[in-house]
């Protein structure tokens, strides 16, 4: 698709283990297909390990692909595999981060962290190290018996980052984490996700309208487009890790993040033609 | 400090209002058995107070009041629950409550005196029926007003239903709800009332309507005054309740959310 700068190796070669997930034909409409098709004939598979960022404009679809891959909803035809397993509901192996925080505001950081297990009082001692050990990976150990009112924006989705760590999933599930925080912000948390990622090296799939923040964390970058959506393009990002500021001036960097920026061009000059006065 | 400085003002305005009061009863002024001095009135309670004459009625109605209240506000908030949780009892119970919330329960006083005869339990009925309504619809709409992220988010790390409904649903509605019992103290004293009007030997309602038929109507402010301070008590007092659990909604309103 694009011509890949050489860069450092990546995470996992294609073809050398099984993917870990497996999408295929994908279909997702309301009121159970009858109404507006979401999602069709999307497939998509990740490698074990692998950091893939999922690109769409607002209202492609990105969304309801997380909630399905989460469990969180059904999809109309097609099939989701964890691992060779269909997912049929939510799973403790897969965390989930949102775009807004959703922390329990009448609960402490430290029990929104032990949410996926409980509160404090029936976690046990080990989710209780656990939480305090991911609040301290997050840099809010201070914070532990704060409420969420008393948290700035950053803060608040660092906790929403240590609840999907509770449970030591293996695939990782963010949906937009970062896009209500401010550009500062949103850069340092990029680059703590990505250093928590290489620490663990799990599976994650990432969900953003944001170019540089795609090609900034991502092996590949999945582009959606369309309505309904479908992958329209699959882009490796070789940049050598662990990538930092400089990354972002790099020339590969931004060769890459260009060749998106020209495809996200043509697109809506294609659905512009075909779709006259439908959603951008 | 600024609190105190707030209570000022509407304090003046109380000041103004007993002046103007003795202004028009004064000597010469309004007969006192249209409008007695506040001086009048103010010695009626004193003495009811004292000599003990009012306490007997002060107590019948209180203990009317907070029975019916709490026995109609359990039961407001577990049928609540349940019409929030359950489509099929939604479905089954919910127009018929519809139906019996715009009937004016005052009108059914009557009916539940002859039902539950003359004594303390028709009053509690009457309260519990009329403090019943408001907070059973604010329990549903709490419950329902739950933020759905939030829900979806436990669900994501699959949570039960009893937890999202303990841990999520019900916290979101607790403000909601103690909106509903910060009405429903008010409503209760008015049932509470009500039901001594029509047929009772105690309380400050049947205080107040035998008052009447004596044209004192010294007692008839004094019993008025007593209910005000009741009413005010309870609902001050839910008030500080509210802010004391549901602490991260006010919290939130003075806390400005800055982004680091």
């Amino acid at each position: 698709m694009t011509s890949a700068p050489s860069g450092a190796a990546l995470a996992a070669a294609p073809g050398a283990a099984p993917p870990r997930l497996v999408i295929s034909d994908l279909a997702f409409g309301y009121g159970g297909g009858k109404g507006e098709a979401v999602l069709q004939d999307l497939s998509l598979s990740v490698e074990d390990g692998a950091f893939v960022a999922v690109l769409g404009p607002s209202g492609s679809g990105k969304s309801t692909l997380l909630r399905l891959v989460s469990g969180l909803a059904a999809p109309t035809s097609g099939s989701i595999a964890l691992d060779g397993t269909p997912i049929t509901g939510p799973r403790s192996d897969i965390g989930m981060v949102f775009q807004k925080p959703t922390l329990l505001p009448w609960r402490t950081v430290r029990d929104n962290v032990l949410l996926p297990a409980g509160f404090a009082r029936a976690a046990g001692p080990k989710a209780r190290a656990e939480a305090d050990r991911l609040l301290a990976l997050v840099g809010l150990s201070k914070a532990a018996g704060a409420y969420p009112f008393q948290l700035s924006g950053g803060m608040a989705q660092r906790v929403g980052i240590a609840r999907m760590l509770l449970h030591d999933p293996t695939l990782l599930i963010l949906d937009e984490p970062f896009a209500a925080l401010d550009a500062m912000t949103r850069e340092d948390l990029s680059l703590e996700l990505q250093s928590i990622w290489m620490r663990g090296r799990k599976t994650a799939l990432f969900v953003t309208h944001s170019i540089p923040e795609a090609v900034m964390l991502a092996d590949r970058v999945v582009v959606l487009a369309g309505r309904p959506a479908r992958v329209v393009a699959d882009i490796p990002v070789p940049l050598p890790r662990p990538r930092t500021i400089e990354t972002l001036t790099s020339a590969d960097f931004n060769t890459i993040a260009y060749d998106l920026r020209q495809m996200f061009r043509d697109i809506a000059g294609h659905a512009g033609a075909a779709i006259p006065g439908g959603p951008a | 400090m600024t609190a105190l400085r707030n209570a000022i003002y509407p304090l003046i305005t109380l000041a103004i209002v007993v002046a103007l009061w003795a202004f028009f009863t004064r000597p010469g002024g309004l007969p006192s058995y249209l409008l007695p001095p506040p001086g009048a009135v103010f010695s009626a309670l004193y003495a009811g107070l004292a000599d003990g004459s009012y306490w007997p009625h002060i107590r019948f109605t209180l203990l009317s009041t907070l029975s019916g209240y709490i026995i109609g506000s359990a039961a407001a908030v577990v049928v609540g629950i349940l019409i929030a949780e359950s489509e099929t009892f939604e479905k089954f119970v919910y127009p018929l409550i519809v139906a019996v919330q715009s009937m004016p329960k005052v009108a059914l006083a009557p009916l539940i005196l002859v039902w539950f005869g003359f004594g303390i339990t028709s009053k509690i009925v009457l309260v519990a029926l009329i403090c019943f309504f408001p907070l059973l619809v604010n329990t549903i709409v709490g419950i329902r007003r739950a933020d759905p992220e939030l829900v979806e988010m436990c669900r994501s790390f699959n949570r039960s239903r009893a937890f999202i409904f303990l841990n999520v649903k019900l916290p979101s509605a607790a403000s909601s709800i103690f909106a509903g019992l910060q009405i429903g103290i008010v409503l209760a004293l008015i049932g509470a009332v009500v039901g001594e009007f029509i047929a009772s030997e105690q309380g400050l309602g049947y205080l107040i309507g035998s008052a009447t038929v004596n044209m004192s109507v010294s007692t008839m402010f004094a019993g008025v005054l007593i209910l005000s301070a009741m009413g005010m008590a309870g609902s001050s007092l839910m008030r500080f309740i509210h802010r004391r659990v549901v602490f991260w909604e006010g919290a939130r309103q003075s806390m400005p959310s800055g982004e680091v």
